[in-house]
């Protein structure tokens, strides 16, 4: 089983990109609304995927993104930001921090699917 | 996977949707309302949060498709990312082009964007946000960060607006600290939100980074970026917890202004914390569950009262009297316990009017602008709770007088000049809880109503017959009469018409009340009693022998149209075939010793009504509708009857009786 970990802060986007996920094979979720939940969450299984959204209310994605990848224990976790389209700049720091993928919202779910499959399969 | 199911999680999504962009909405009015009042003075994170909700809006609406949702959304967000960002500054024009987006968005989710479209209203809104980007073009794009003597490792996690808010900062002279704090993995949030309370007032937390904390105890540290024109000292002194370490990043480290009071934010600190921790530990319930959450509570309590009846049948029989007794005792209990219940399941629907009392805010600001009037409104007692039913219920009468009262209360600056009167008109919203109701007041301080006006007119319509003198209240009371207008025509900002007796009959179908008193020249002032809460239940209407019934629609399973020969008599009761069964009648004129009406009708109708395993039918003469009833307890005089659960009013004026249908039921089979 592999252990995906969700953290966006719209609950409609959640479930969406929650329901994209769940219907992949052997793939248990997680989901949160909040960056600092996901802080708690991190250290309580060993997570194969963790996808992001970038502006939230309490830490950004970029600062998660930074977290993960710079910790010893969580750094070879792949990590997807998924982001509403708008800075530029945004998306380079992203990939410049560590992030392994960009998605856009609006994303295609069948797309979305292929891309975790290739991370997941690692 | 068929596409049944499909269609049903698209459903189930896009009402998750609509409920999820409604709270946006919401959002998004009280936050421009702030941005409206404190203008330049905003905390950037203000800005930032409108900003935020556009973001979010224009990413959910790319998801469901919505392509003009997506449009005004993304221009919205455009605008709101070049004021915070210093490109374009904020300007009347603008916050009416953002008013006006929170306007358009609302009816495009309520599902009117054909109206707006056929209008060009869209069309309109979309190159006025156009233009207002870019008739600015005073502020100056800011000079490249790298510049700045800032550690690239701090600049490597900023979003490209934390950069800009950092380097404004910069600009400005500022003290930019990184302050350095460790935590416990438990409650690292509640720490955070309290440092942030406690410096958020002269300053500004840009960005909050976290790192793996230090040892093996599993803590968590963190790194706030913070911009202030205090000192460190200051700082440090406000944040008033051990082991947070500051370091400058930028600036002198000296403080431009005075020690700020360190104790007074006290009360704000605890504000904040509570508030964060509530975002997390809030649920969203749809409030047809609480309903119907609450009709199980209605039924335990009918089986409650039926184990006391057997409990009263048990102390009869010898030898059982004390296992009966030790059973009374648990039944009492277990009527506690739900009475509990029941006042839990109230609470949990009480909502505070600050939702209503914001959009009110934006009607009076929308409406004094279209008739060039200078109004400020106070509000009062926003906290206050009701039911959430009654909170929906009201905004449509609180809207319409409150418009009066800007439209026809409140009069032009120049006229108030004469008057003696500030150019502003004040309007005051308040409301308040007294016992079991809730006061709501709309007080203006306008020209009053003209009572020898009202009274000419209702003389003129034939209201009043021209030789009966009445009160003055008893004038003021001529408002509500249906038909009754004094706005010789009808203005566009009162609206489509819709008069103070439509206001009036509102309020009474949720056992309200409404009174006014006015001064000439002084103002009026609208008074509005409702009750904390209701109990509404869906009911079927229907007449019988010229008396009007309701019956609460949980327990009717159908209506149906008999003719009178399908009727037969079996064991002198009279009965019909339905659904393979035998279905007994009773006649509601019967229950209730009515006059025979005229038995001639050849149809009649009769409703199939079941409560557990018993079915009957009741024999009426004509159904009137379905209606949300509020179910009113009725005096000890009818304590006795059986039959009646309460009674309720449907507007109008017209009290009719709530029909107990379990209580008919035990009539029946009883007898």
């Amino acid at each position: 089983m592999k252990n995906v970990l969700i953290v966006e802060d719209s609950s409609t986007m959640r479930s969406l990109i929650v329901s994209t996920v769940e219907i992949i094979e052997d793939v248990s979720v997680t989901e949160t609304a909040s960056g600092f939940e996901a802080l708690k969450i991190l250290p309580q299984k060993k997570f194969d995927l963790i996808m992001t959204d970038i502006n939230m209310p309490d830490i950004n994605g970029l600062e998660l993104a930074k977290f993960v990848k710079t910790n010893v224990d969580y750094k070879d976790i792949p990590l997807i930001i998924i982001s509403t389209e708008g800075s530029e700049k945004d998306r380079e720091r992203g990939m410049q921090l560590g992030a392994d993928e960009y998605v856009i919202k609006p994303f295609k779910p069948e797309q979305l699917q292929k891309l975790i499959m290739k991370y997941l399969k690692r | 996977m068929g596409n049944d199911s499909d269609e049903n999680s698209n459903d189930m999504a896009m009402e998750e949707f609509t409920s999820e962009a409604e709270e946006i909405i919401e959002k998004l009015n009280s936050e421009l309302l702030t941005l409206s009042s404190e203008k330049g003075d905003a905390h950037p994170d203000t800005l930032n949060g409108i900003f935020r909700s556009a973001h979010t809006l224009k990413g959910l609406a790319g998801m469901f498709g919505l392509k003009s949702l997506t449009e005004v959304s993304h221009n919205m967000e455009n605008l709101l990312d070049a004021l915070r960002l210093g490109k374009v500054s904020l300007s009347d024009g603008i916050l009416d082009a953002l008013f006006d987006s929170v306007e358009v968005i609302t009816e495009i989710v309520k599902g009117n964007e054909e109206a707006l479209q056929s209008g060009g209203r869209i069309k309109s809104l979309l190159s006025n946000l156009e233009s207002a980007m870019k008739k600015d073009g005073g502020a100056k794009r800011n000079s490249p960060i790298d510049s700045m003597n800032i550690d690239p490792a701090i600049l490597s996690v900023l979003t490209e607006y934390e950069e800009h808010r950092l380097l404004d900062g910069v600009k400005a002279g500022k003290n930019i600290f990184l302050i350095h704090a460790a935590f416990s993995f438990d409650d690292f949030d509640t720490g955070l939100s309290e440092i942030n309370a406690s410096v958020r007032d002269f300053g500004e937390v840009i960005s909050t980074l976290p790192s793996a904390g230090g040892g093996s105890d599993g803590g968590i540290e963190f790194d706030l970026l913070y911009s202030t024109e205090k000192s460190g000292d200051v700082v440090e002194k406000n944040i008033d917890k051990a082991g947070v370490i500051l370091t400058l990043v930028s600036g002198d480290g000296l403080g431009k202004e005075d020690v700020p009071d360190s104790t007074a934010k006290k009360d704000d600190t605890q504000l904040e914390s509570t508030s964060v921790k509530g975002v997390s530990r809030t649920v969203r319930v749809d409030i047809s569950k609480m309903d119907l959450l609450m009709n199980i509570v209605g039924e335990l309590l009918i089986a409650k009262n039926s184990i006391g009846q057997i409990t009263e049948e048990l102390k009869a029989v010898s030898g059982h009297n004390l296992i009966a007794k030790s059973l009374d005792r648990t039944n009492r209990e277990l009527g506690r316990k739900l009475g509990e219940l029941q006042d839990g399941m109230m609470e949990i629907r009480m909502v505070s009017l600050k939702k209503i009392f914001d959009r009110l805010a934006m009607t009076v600001r929308k409406v004094a602008r279209a008739s060039h009037k200078k109004v400020d409104l106070v509000i009062e007692g926003a906290e206050t709770k009701l039911d959430k039913l009654i909170v929906e219920e009201i905004g449509d009468p609180l809207m319409h007088i409150i418009r009066n009262a800007v439209d026809h209360g409140i009069e032009p600056a120049e006229l108030r000049k004469e008057a003696g009167k500030s150019e502003a008109g004040t309007i005051k919203l308040k409301a308040y809880q007294q016992g079991n109701n809730v006061l709501m007041e709309v007080e203006d301080d306008g020209a009053g109503i003209d009572k020898d006006k009202i009274l000419r007119k209702a003389r003129q319509k034939g209201l009043v017959s021209e030789d009966r003198a009445l009160s003055d209240s008893e004038v003021l009371d001529l408002v509500f009469t249906p038909g009754f207008s004094t706005s010789t025509e009808i203005s566009e900002i009162s609206g489509r018409g819709v008069g103070m007796d439509v206001v009036k009959n509102n309020l009474t179908r949720l056992s309200g009340h409404i009174d006014i008193e006015s001064e000439k020249g002084k103002g009026t002032t609208n008074k509005i009693t409702l009750p904390i809460t209701l109990a509404i239940i869906q009911a079927l209407i229907v007449e019988t022998a010229s008396k009007t019934y309701a019956i609460p629609l949980n327990s009717v399973q159908e209506s149906l149209l008999v003719k009178r020969s399908e009727i037969e008599t079996v064991e002198k009761k009279q009965v019909i075939q339905n659904r393979n069964a035998t279905l007994p009648l009773v006649s509601l004129q019967d229950i209730f010793d009515l006059p025979k009406g005229d038995d001639s009708a050849k149809e009649l109708y009769v409703v199939v009504a079941a409560i557990a395993q018993h079915r009957f039918g009741m024999v009426v003469d004509r159904l009137v509708g379905e209606q949300d009833i509020v179910i009113k307890p009725i005096g000890d005089v009818f304590k006795g009857v059986k039959g009646v659960a309460g009674a309720t009013d449907l507007g109008n004026n017209k009290t009719v009786l709530v029909l107990d249908v379990a209580s008919i039921v035990e009539e029946m089979t009883g007898a």
